[in-house]
C-alpha cells in the first residue's frame, strides 16, 4: 500500500478538454461589442466579415428552407400548383391512416435500438485492442477507419447487395462449412434487416477513434496500482477503463443515435425498402412520399415528426446521463 | 434528413450546372459562325434516359442549332424516377425547361395542374404529323387534346431464353396460349430444367401485366374519374394465379421474385434471365435491344398469355415518352419548331434511331428500316405480329396511380412471403388505394 501512496496523480485539468464558461467570462468581458478602442471595434467589424459567408449560409440554406418547411408541413403542396393551407391534416394522418407510416417508425426504432449498442460495443472493443502497443499500430487504425468512410457511399451499397445476395461471398462462405440452401439475405424480409445493421456496424471507426483518443488519456496508474493489487483484465476493464471513458460513451451515443435515425443510402440502395416493407426506413419513406408522390406538405411534416422525435431522444440521454456519466474532476 | 436531401439536391444541381454549362458551350460554338443577327432564343430540353440517348438527342440539338442559328439549345437528363424529383422541385421553383419529356403515367397530373401547352393550335402549320401513326397519337391524347407528341411506341413483350425453350423441348411458346395453358407450359420448362431453374418469373407484382390481364376482362384498370376499375375478385383471382405458379414451382420462389430488389427485374446483368435461371421475362419490347447485348443466346419475343375463349386482347401500344411544350414557356413558337425537327428532320431521325421505341412519323419508319440490326429487325417483327393481340388505351393513369402501384407490389410481396392470406392483402389493398385516390395531393 505504500506504493500506492507514493503513486502521483496527473493534474486532473491536463487531460480535461472541457472548457467552462467561467474559464472564458474574462474573455468575453474584455471583447464587449461596442466598447473598447477603435482598434477593437475595427478587429470586430473584420471578425464578422470573415464569418459573413458561413453565416449566409447558415441562414440561406439552413435556418430559411427549416422554415420554409415547417409552413410546408400544415399544407398541402404538390410541388406543381402552389401550396393549400390544410392546418393539422398531414399530422393527424400520419399517425391515423397511414399504416406504411407506423411500418416505417416501428423498422426505424428497431434499427436505432440494435445498431447503435452494437456499433459501440464494437468500436470500444476494437478500440481497446488497437490502443495496446502493437506493431504497426497506425496502419491498423487507418485500416479500420476506412470503412467509416466508405461506409456511407453507394458504391458499399451495392458491394452489400452482392455480399449478402443468392451468390454473394456470405452464403458461398457458409456452403464450405456445410450449410447449403440458403436464400438470398437482402431479400428475405426476416434478415434484410440484420444486413443493413450490420452495414452500420462496419463503419465503427470514428467512435472507435474517439475511443482511442479516451483511453491514451486513462492514466496508466491507476491501471498499474489495480494490477498490482490483483484485479484483473476483466474487472480492471469495467472498473476503470469504462467509468473513465463514461463520457467519451456519452458523446458517441448522442451522435449515433442522431444519425441512425437518419439512415438513408444503405435503404435506398440495398433494398429499397424492401422486401415487403421490411426496411422501410423513415427517412427512405419521407423521400418516397415528398419526391416520388410529390406530397410535398406531407413529406415536411414527417420531418418535423422525426426532428422532435431525435431531440426527445437526445434529452432522454442528456437528462440519464448524471446518473451514468462519470467525470473525473467531481462535475456532474 | 434534411442535410441528407439538401446534399443530394446540391450535387445534382452542381452536376447539372456543369453539363449544362459545357452544352452552352457547344451551342455557343454553332451559333458563332453563322453570323445571325438579333437576339438569341434560349431553349432548355430535359428528358429521362440513358447516356446513349443523350448522346443521340444531342446530336438532334446541335442539327438543330445549325439550321436555326437563332436558338440556342441546352439540356439535362438523369434517370427515371431522379427525373420526376428535379422536374417537381424545378417547377416549385419557377425554373421549368420549355421543353420535357412526359410519361403517360403522369401526363394527367400535369394537364391537371395547367403546366403543358395545348399543342393542337400548332398542327400543321409548325408541327406536321400527316404520315404519324393514328393509334400512337389517340393513345398519347388526354382528353383529345394532344399536350406531347409520342416519340416512340412500345408492346409488352415476354422476353424468352431460345436455349432453354428448346433444350426443354416444348417448342415456341403459341401466341393464343391463355394463362392456364402458359402455367403448363412453363410448368414444363421448370421441370425439365430441374431445381434451380424455373419457367417464368413471378409477375404477381409486375402491374403492367396485371393491366393486360384485367384489360383481357373487356375494361381498363381505371375509371374515367380516377378510381379503381376491377374488382376485388379481378384481382383475387390474379394473385392466386401467381400464388399457385410459386406453389408448383413454375416461377421462382418469393426470395427470389418479388423479394429481390428492383434491379434485379429492370437491369440486365443482375437479371434471372440473363444468368439463364428463368426462360420468360416480362418488359416492353424496345428494350430487347438493351437485353440482347448482355447474352449470346438469342432472346425470344412472345406476347402475354390470354384470356379465355371470348375475351377482349388485352395488351396496347404504349407511348414510349412524349416530347412536350411547357405551359410557362417564353418560346412556344421555337419549342414547336424543335419538336416537329425531332419527329420528321433526317437527320433527326437518323440520330435518334429506335433508340426511344419505334418512330410515330411514317417517313421516320421509311428511312430507318433498312438500317436495323437483326435485333431490331425482330422487334419491328414483333410489333406487326402483336397488333392484332392488342386495342389501345383509352383511359389514362390518373394522378395517384403511381401510389397505387407500390401498394400492389407491397401486398403482393407480404402474400408471396406469407404475411398475408391473399383475401386480407386484396381488402387492405383496395382500402389503402381508394384513400390514395381519393386524397387531393
Amino acid at each position: 500500500m505504500t506504493f500506492m501512496k507514493e503513486t502521483k496523480l496527473p493534474d486532473p485539468s491536463a487531460w480535461d478538454m472541457q472548457v467552462t464558461v467561467e474559464d472564458l467570462t474574462p474573455l468575453l468581458r474584455q471583447r464587449r461589442w461596442g466598447q473598447g478602442s477603435s482598434r477593437t471595434r475595427k478587429q470586430n467589424v473584420v471578425a464578422f466579415v470573415f464569418l459573413l459567408p458561413w453565416l449566409a449560409g447558415l441562414l440561406i440554406f439552413t435556418v430559411g428552407p427549416m422554415l420554409a418547411s415547417l409552413y410546408y408541413s400544415f399544407t398541402s403542396y404538390d410541388l406543381l400548383s402552389a401550396p393549400q393551407w390544410v392546418g393539422l391534416d398531414n399530422y393527424v394522418r400520419m399517425f391515423t391512416q397511414d399504416g406504411r407510416y407506423l411500418t416505417a417508425l416501428k423498422v426505424t426504432f428497431i434499427y436505432v435500438f440494435v445498431s447503435v449498442p452494437l456499433k459501440l460495443a464494437f468500436s470500444l472493443l476494437l478500440a481497446v485492442l488497437l490502443s495496446k502497443g502493437l506493431r504497426a499500430v497506425g496502419l491498423y487504425r487507418a485500416v479500420y477507419y476506412v470503412p467509416s468512410l466508405l461506409g456511407g457511399s453507394v458504391a458499399i451499397a451495392i458491394l452489400w447487395r452482392q455480399i449478402f445476395g443468392i451468390d454473394g461471398i456470405v452464403n458461398k462462405g457458409l456452403g464450405l462449412l456445410g450449410v447449403n440452401g440458403l436464400d438470398s439475405w437482402i431479400s428475405s424480409p426476416n434478415t434484410a434487416m440484420l444486413t443493413l445493421v450490420l452495414l452500420a456496424v462496419w463503419q465503427f471507426g470514428s467512435p472507435m477513434l474517439i475511443f482511442i483518443a479516451g483511453l491514451k488519456q486513462i492514466p496508466s496508474e491507476l491501471n498499474d496500482s489495480a494490477q498490482v493489487d490483483g484485479a484483473g483484465w476483466l474487472r480492471r476493464f469495467f472498473q476503470i477503463t469504462l467509468p473513465l471513458l463514461t463520457p467519451l460513451i456519452f458523446f458517441n451515443l448522442i451522435l449515433q443515435v442522431i444519425g441512425s435515425f437518419q439512415v438513408f443510402t444503405s435503404a435506398l440502395i440495398v433494398t429499397n425498402g424492401g422486401p415487403a416493407d421490411a426496411t422501410l426506413f423513415y427517412t427512405l419513406y419521407l423521400y418516397q412520399q415528398g419526391f416520388g408522390n410529390y406530397q410535398m406538405g406531407y413529406a415536411a411534416a414527417m420531418a418535423w415528426v422525426l426532428m422532435v422525435i431525435v431531440m426527445v431522444f437526445t434529452a432522454l440521454i442528456f437528462f440519464t446521463s448524471r446518473y451514468w456519466v462519470f467525470y473525473q474532476d467531481g462535475r456532474n | 434528413m434534411q442535410t441528407i436531401l439538401k446534399r443530394r439536391e446540391f450535387l445534382r444541381v452542381g452536376v447539372a450546372t456543369v453539363a449544362g454549362s459545357s452544352v452552352l458551350g457547344l451551342a455557343s460554338c454553332g451559333g458563332a459562325n453563322s453570323g445571325s443577327s438579333g437576339q438569341a432564343v434560349p431553349l432548355k430540353l430535359e428528358f429521362w434516359g440513358t447516356t446513349e440517348r443523350n448522346k443521340r438527342t444531342r446530336q438532334v440539338m446541335t442539327l438543330f442549332e445549325q439550321s436555326h442559328p437563332s436558338i440556342t439549345m441546352t439540356s439535362q437528363f438523369t434517370d427515371f424516377n431522379s427525373y420526376w424529383t428535379k422536374l417537381g422541385t424545378e417547377i416549385s421553383g419557377g425554373n421549368a425547361p420549355d421543353l420535357l419529356q412526359m410519361d403517360m403515367g403522369y401526363i394527367a397530373q400535369f394537364v391537371q395542374k395547367g403546366l403543358l401547352l395545348d399543342l393542337t393550335k400548332y398542327i400543321p402549320q409548325l408541327i406536321n404529323l400527316s404520315d404519324f401513326d393514328k393509334v400512337l397519337l389517340k393513345g398519347s391524347e388526354d382528353n383529345n387534346i394532344i399536350y406531347g407528341v409520342p416519340l416512340g411506341g412500345n408492346y409488352q413483350a415476354a422476353f424468352y431464353r431460345t436455349d432453354l425453350v428448346s433444350q426443354a423441348k416444348v417448342g415456341d411458346p403459341d401466341p393464343n396460349m391463355t394463362w392456364d395453358d402458359f402455367a403448363t407450359y412453363a410448368g414444363k420448362i421448370s421441370k425439365a430444367l430441374g431445381k434451380g431453374f424455373w419457367g417464368c418469373e413471378d409477375a404477381s407484382n409486375n402491374q403492367v401485366m396485371f393491366e393486360v390481364f384485367i384489360r383481357q376482362h373487356g375494361k381498363e384498370a381505371y375509371t374515367d374519374n380516377g378510381q379503381i376499375n376491377y374488382t376485388r375478385q379481378d384481382l383475387t383471382d390474379w394473385w392466386t394465379y401467381w400464388s399457385n405458379m410459386r406453389a408448383s414451382g413454375t416461377c421462382v420462389p418469393a426470395s427470389l421474385g418479388v423479394g429481390a430488389p428492383l434491379t434485379t427485374t429492370t437491369t440486365p446483368p443482375d437479371s434471372l434471365l440473363i444468368a439463364g435461371k428463368v426462360a420468360f421475362h416480362f418488359d416492353w419490347s424496345n428494350l430487347v435491344v438493351a437485353w440482347q447485348k448482355f447474352t449470346p443466346h438469342k432472346l425470344g419475343m412472345a406476347v402475354f398469355p390470354q384470356g379465355p375463349a371470348g375475351s377482349a386482347p388485352g395488351q396496347y401500344f404504349k407511348v414510349s415518352q412524349l416530347m412536350s411544350i411547357s405551359s410557362k414557356t417564353k418560346h412556344p413558337d421555337e419549342a414547336a419548331n424543335f419538336v416537329n425537327f425531332m419527329i420528321n428532320d433526317t437527320g433527326a431521325i437518323k440520330a435518334l434511331d429506335i433508340e426511344r421505341g419505334i418512330p410515330g412519323a411514317g417517313k421516320a419508319r421509311g428511312i430507318l428500316k433498312p438500317q436495323l440490326t437483326p435485333t431490331q429487325q425482330e422487334e419491328l417483327a414483333y410489333i406487326d405480329m402483336v397488333a392484332k393481340y392488342a386495342r389501345p388505351k383509352t383511359v389514362l393513369d390518373p394522378p395517384g396511380a403511381s401510389q397505387v402501384t407500390t401498394l400492389y407490389q407491397l401486398y403482393a410481396s407480404k402474400i408471396a412471403f406469407g404475411q398475408l392470406s391473399i383475401s386480407a392483402a386484396v381488402d387492405q389493398f383496395f382500402s389503402e388505394a381508394q384513400k390514395a385516390l381519393s386524397k387531393k395531393s
